[in-house]
């Protein structure tokens, strides 16, 4: 109890927390109100360096060009909610390494002895931040898991769907028996974020986790404030007392801000506007190659000839001048490929594709009947990557013979059609991910019941992720990558850049090939 | 007085019940949908689908349009304005969270117009041809023509990124720190008044001109007032009345201009909520919004009304 | 002053001097002229986009964000694609939203104001609550909800700006219908059995169209900024049409990497608004010297 109290006291005599802060705090950390009194009485000097201990000093304020639609961890599913709630509040059982192998976070480790059976041994030195311990199960009732996805309408509840049953061994161990080998099924585990019981049904309003920081307030449209979480299990985490995130939708004001100091980070800008800031001292760029991957998707309902005839999609697709959209689009970042596997990846199968030539594409469509071919892209307003890829696939197309039509969205709208299939050709983008069944399974999936009549794809799309066995695994993702390339139910375009900028006594600001921004680590030195 | 106000309130009635019919059709006839909008991506597989569909019925999209809108008035009358569909929260915690900020932004829009548009517009009436007319004047031409975005962006670039005197934009609170509220209040009042003020000027300056050559000023000049006190004392006072009239009405102008200066100084009041919410489809938040904006926007059209007519009492006969 | 003494303003056999003669006709007004050569000019880059541009609008180059020079007067944009070109083949649609906006504005609001002014009773009632509906709902954001209904696109912005725009012409109209209903040569006519289509058309129409055309430009100017706001918020035209107000926005991504992008667009809706401006004003201090818009 000692050393929790020390630190809240400490952040009462800094003027971090104010009084009643402090008893509530103490209260939910089980000090006794006279235990506090008692050491609120000693000089708090003699209480030895316990901020330092925590190394956390420091306030940080980034800019995030979007707002949260929840504080729900298993409700949202935006890159921004992961970069700015999930990882910095809430923890995992499992979490991605820097090489993207999966290493444990709650969990110490795993085991697997038969192929269905999932074994997680549990880290036991764990709190939530309201002092919760976090343990295999709730009072006997629901499993840590089980928890997670209580509610049937979260949308992250189906990476748990093929489990058919949970057992708490004891306090520390919990085995999920699953009803169909699943391959993937750690990498889902990454998205689950852990709650504490107490709050479940508050999860909306009380987002309260066991990561490196704790939740202070949402203001919707404005700001996300977190403060260090002084008890977090992992050394040197975090790296800074608080984190506020400002939401400025518009890129040139967030750089404006951090020029002018306002703020110290920022998330994520457009890598054609960030090009000029690499010679400004001023500020930190840091560009990382990820696995994100834009894309046109090709068989909508509402366009018969480019749904049903893979050489009109070929045709299509040698129009598409690769190079101008990385030198335009992405500032000559990021690795033009066709697969949707990432290219470091160990799956990835590196297929030649198809070269720009329009002529050829012309001669191409006269024979398949489809000269002076007319359709319509759909792409999302506030994404310019998509409008400016569509561009210059509207100009290639030109060349061919061909007139493409571009309509912006608002993404509500262009997501109602994207559900329903009902577009021509549409542009989407998906974000970096380890497992090639993420792409498959929700890239893939809805057009293999739909448009693209494959049986060899849709078996395989199927037993790949019931292979356990990686080269077996790989080999069986190297037919379906070509089956993918060859017939272009989805025209991927390239790999692209992620883009922070920060200023110069922001250090280590990490982002992942996934296009994760990862806070945890970041610290700011006193100018 | 008090009939004519009881009257504009009647007027104000239907007009209200346009607004919301107005307001729930054309938001429900966007196409789009709120669950999906939550879901995201994870819609898109086969087997969530059920989840979809449960999800829309909680949210109570499943009925027929004009059953929601009675259920709507039902609750309203019950002052019950409904719950947000994203996050949950009532939607009227929401609108009334963000609304000084606009109500700040606005208030500081109308004054910086005042401050200008009242010395120059009179200074530029009195002394016309002058070198400050003629400043003044330029000034309202080109305060007309500027997109306000572009006036927005080119003063963060000067006073906030070249010159580093002001922080270039976010909202706090008044409460929280009284000093940083107002700094950051500068530029976004400069953008949003822009217009108003040269609205102002330009119809104070043309009142000023008229009253000027008005018989009771050549009366009081022939009395020999100083011109000083001419100005003062009578023009002045008979200008002013029409240029506050304006302002009143011009408070919807300013509303507009809020959506867009909201979101380019990261000022979060209740233009950017609305838009943010029309964006994501958040029905009871769109309706909810614009409802009291429309209030606001009526009483205060009312109370310039009244304002008028008690100021000058010939308004009232007609 | 009384109205019956200003040869312009008198109504019937009154009225010899042609509408032209008395805008342009007499003294000359430097100011009107001028801003009537620029709006000349902007209409000439409208009608004959392709006489005055240097490349085709939406060809994509190699040479992105170039500075102006001798092969591209403007520079060129994010696409390698001529500035001036764009800012030329953008007059067109600048005026084909303003004009029609306007258009549509009038052939409602025109009807309604007559209908509304010269019935009155419970017509003009229901009418005006109506009209005070659209005045009292923000135009931003009424603007954003017609086009989120009927996603973006030139139609959708012409038809918002149609509707937003009716309650101006039809409060004009109704206000002037009903200061000529009782004078006295309607009156007159009246009692000689003139019909009441004929009284509109012949009698109270004509009256107002002074002021219906200073009305028309000031409305022109406003819906030109109003595309630019729908744009920026991402509500405006569909790509790769160039229209002033998408091309601001393009340009305001970049800023420091070419600050001559931001200036094409940004001048030409400056410009063009403050001609309309500038002549609707003028137009007003010809037509009718004695009514200041308030």
């Amino acid at each position: 109890m000692s050393e929790q109290a020390r630190i809240l006291i400490q952040e009462f005599f800094s003027g971090r927390i104010d009084r009643r802060q402090l008893l509530t705090r103490a209260a939910a950390a089980g000090v006794s109100v006279s235990a506090l009194g008692a050491m609120m009485t000693t000089p708090w000097q003699a209480m030895g360096a316990a901020a330092q201990d925590g190394g956390a000093t420091g306030d940080l304020v980034i800019a995030a060009s979007g707002d949260v639609d929840t504080l729900d961890p298993q409700v949202s599913q935006l890159l921004l909610y992961g970069n700015m709630l999930r990882r910095t509040v809430f923890n995992t059982l499992v979490n991605y390494a820097a090489d993207l192998t999966y290493v444990g976070e709650l969990a110490e480790s795993w085991e697997n002895p038969d192929d269905t059976t999932w074994i997680f041994n549990l880290r036991p030195d764990v709190t939530f931040h309201n002092g919760d311990p976090f343990t295999a199960e709730d009072r006997g009732r629901r499993s840590i898991l089980l928890r997670a996805r209580c509610r049937e309408g979260d949308s992250l509840s189906s990476r748990l769907t093929n489990v058919e049953s949970y057992e708490v061994i004891d306090d520390r161990t919990i085995s999920v028996k699953l009803a169909e080998i699943q391959a993937d099924f750690l990498d889902g585990l990454t998205q689950i974020s852990i709650i504490s019981e107490a709050i479940a049904a508050d999860i909306e309003n009380n987002p309260i986790g066991s990561g490196p920081f704790r939740f202070v307030e949402w203001v919707p449209n404005d700001h996300i404030s977190l403060e260090a979480n002084p008890d977090y299990f992992i050394d040197g985490q975090p790296g800074v007392a608080t984190l506020r995130f400002n939401i400025l939708p518009e890129p040139q004001v967030s750089i404006t801000n951090l020029k002018s100091g306002d703020v110290q980070g920022v998330l994520s800008i457009p890598v054609t506007q960030s090009t000029i800031l690499e010679d400004d001292d001023s500020v930190n760029v840091i560009n990382v190659a990820t696995s994100s991957i834009p894309l046109f998707e090709m068989l909508g309902q509402n366009n018969e000839t480019i749904r049903t005839n893979a050489r009109v999609r070929q045709a299509l697709a040698m129009c598409l001048d690769k190079n101008a959209i990385q030198q335009t689009v992405y500032a000559g970042g990021g690795i033009p490929k066709w697969s949707f596997v990432g290219t470091e990846s160990w799956a990835y199968n590196d297929l030649p594709g198809y070269d720009y030539d329009p002529e050829a594409a012309r001669a191409i469509l006269e024979e398949e009947g489809a000269a002076g071919l007319e359709f319509t892209v759909l792409s999302i307003q506030g994404y310019p990557d998509g409008e400016q890829a569509a561009t210059i696939w509207q100009a290639g197309l030109a060349e061919a013979g061909v007139k493409l039509n571009i309509e912006l969205q608002e993404l509500s709208v262009w997501l109602d059609n994207y559900l329903n299939h009902t577009y021509d050709v549409i542009w989407n983008t998906f974000p970096g991910f380890a497992d090639p069944n993420y792409f498959v399974s929700l890239g893939l999936q809805p057009h293999l019941t739909d448009g693209w009549t494959n049986t060899e794809a849709a078996e395989l799309a199927v037993s790949a992720n019931q292979t356990l066995d990686q080269a077996a695994r790989k080999e069986q993702y190297d037919r379906l990558q070509e089956l993918f390339v060859e017939e272009l139910p989805i025209m991927v375009i390239q790999e692209t850049p992620v883009v922070s900028v920060t200023a110069p006594n922001v250090q280590n600001w990490g982002i992942n090939s996934l296009s994760w921004v990862l806070l945890n680590d970041v610290t700011i030195d006193a100018e | 007085m008090a009939r004519f106000a009881l009257s504009r309130i009647l007027q104000a009635i239907p007009t209200m019940f346009i607004v919301s019919m107005l307001v729930f059709g054309l938001i429900r006839m966007a196409p789009g949908d709120p669950a999906a909008m939550q879901m995201g991506r994870e819609a898109a597989k086969p087997e969530n689908l059920p989840r979809l569909e449960a999800l829309r019925e909680e949210m109570g999209l499943t009925k027929p349009i004009p059953v929601q809108y009675l259920y709507w008035i039902q609750d309203l009358a019950q002052g019950d304005f409904g719950d947000s569909l994203k996050n949950k929260r009532p939607t009227i915690d929401l609108f009334l969270q963000k609304l000084p900020a606009t109500l700040e932004l606005i208030l500081g829009a109308t004054l910086f117009a005042l401050l200008l548009s009242v010395p120059l517009g009179i200074l530029a009436a009195v002394r016309r041809g002058s070198m400050v007319d003629r400043v003044s004047m330029g000034f309202v031409s080109a305060g007309l023509a500027v997109p306000g975005f572009w006036l927005g962006l080119t003063l963060i670039l000067l006073f906030s990124v070249r010159l580093k005197w002001l922080p270039a934009s976010g909202y706090v609170p008044f409460s929280e720190d009284p000093i940083e509220n107002l700094k950051r209040l500068i530029l976004p009042s400069i953008t949003l008044g822009t217009y108003l003020a040269a609205t102002l000027m330009r119809f104070l300056r043309s009142d000023m001109i008229q009253v000027l050559g008005a018989d009771y000023i050549r009366t009081a000049r022939a009395k020999g007032l100083r011109e000083k006190s001419v100005i003062m004392r009578h023009a002045m006072k008979n200008a002013l009345v029409p240029v506050l009239t304006i302002a009143g009405l011009e408070i919807g102008a300013l509303l507009g201009g809020a959506v867009i200066i909201e979101q380019l100084f990261g000022w979060s009041g209740v233009g950017w909520l609305t838009v943010q919410a029309i964006f994501d489809r958040d029905y009871p938040l769109v309706q909810t919004s614009v409802l009291f904006v429309t209030i606001g926007l009526i009483f205060v059209n009312l109370l310039t009304d009244i304002a008028y007519g008690f100021l000058n009492p010939r308004m009232r006969v007609s | 002053m009384d109205a019956s003494l200003d040869p312009a303003q008198l109504p019937l056999g009154g009225q010899k001097r042609s509408l032209t003669w008395r805008i342009f006709g007499g003294r000359a007004d430097p100011v009107l002229i001028v801003s009537a050569l620029v709006l000349l000019f902007f209409l000439a880059w409208a009608a004959l986009p392709g006489l005055f541009a240097t490349h085709p609008p939406n060809k994509i180059g190699p040479d992105l964000l170039q500075a102006p020079s001798r092969a591209y007067w403007f520079g060129t944009d994010e696409y390698g694609r001529d500035i001036y070109s764009r800012v030329v083949y953008g007059a067109r649609i600048e005026f084909v939203i303003a004009g029609l906006g306007v258009l549509i504005a009038m052939a409602i609001g025109i009807p309604v104001g007559l209908i509304a002014g010269y019935r009155g009773g419970w017509v003009d009632g229901v009418l005006m609550r109506l009209q005070d509906a659209l005045l009292a709902f923000p135009s931003v954001l009424f603007a954003i909800l017609v086009v989120a209904a009927r996603g973006a696109s030139q139609q959708s912005i012409i038809l918002t700006v149609g509707i937003i725009f009716i309650p101006r012409f039809a409060r004009l109209v109704r206000a002037s219908v009903l200061a000529l209903k009782e004078e006295d040569f309607v009156t007159a006519s009246r009692a000689i059995g003139a019909s009441d289509g004929r009284l509109i058309w012949r009698h109270i129409l004509p009256n107002a169209i002074p002021a219906i055309l200073v009305q028309i430009t000031l409305t022109m100017a406003v819906a030109v900024l109003v595309e630019a706001s729908l744009s920026y918020l991402g509500l405006g035209v569909q790509p790769p049409t160039a229209t002033w107000g998408t091309m601001l926005k393009a340009a305001q991504s970049y800023p420091q990497q070419a600050p001559w992008y931001v200036l094409a667009p940004g001048v030409c809706i400056f410009l063009l608004v403050l001609t309309l401006n500038t002549f609707g004003d003028g137009l007003r201090d010809r037509l009718d010297p004695r009514v200041r818009k308030l």
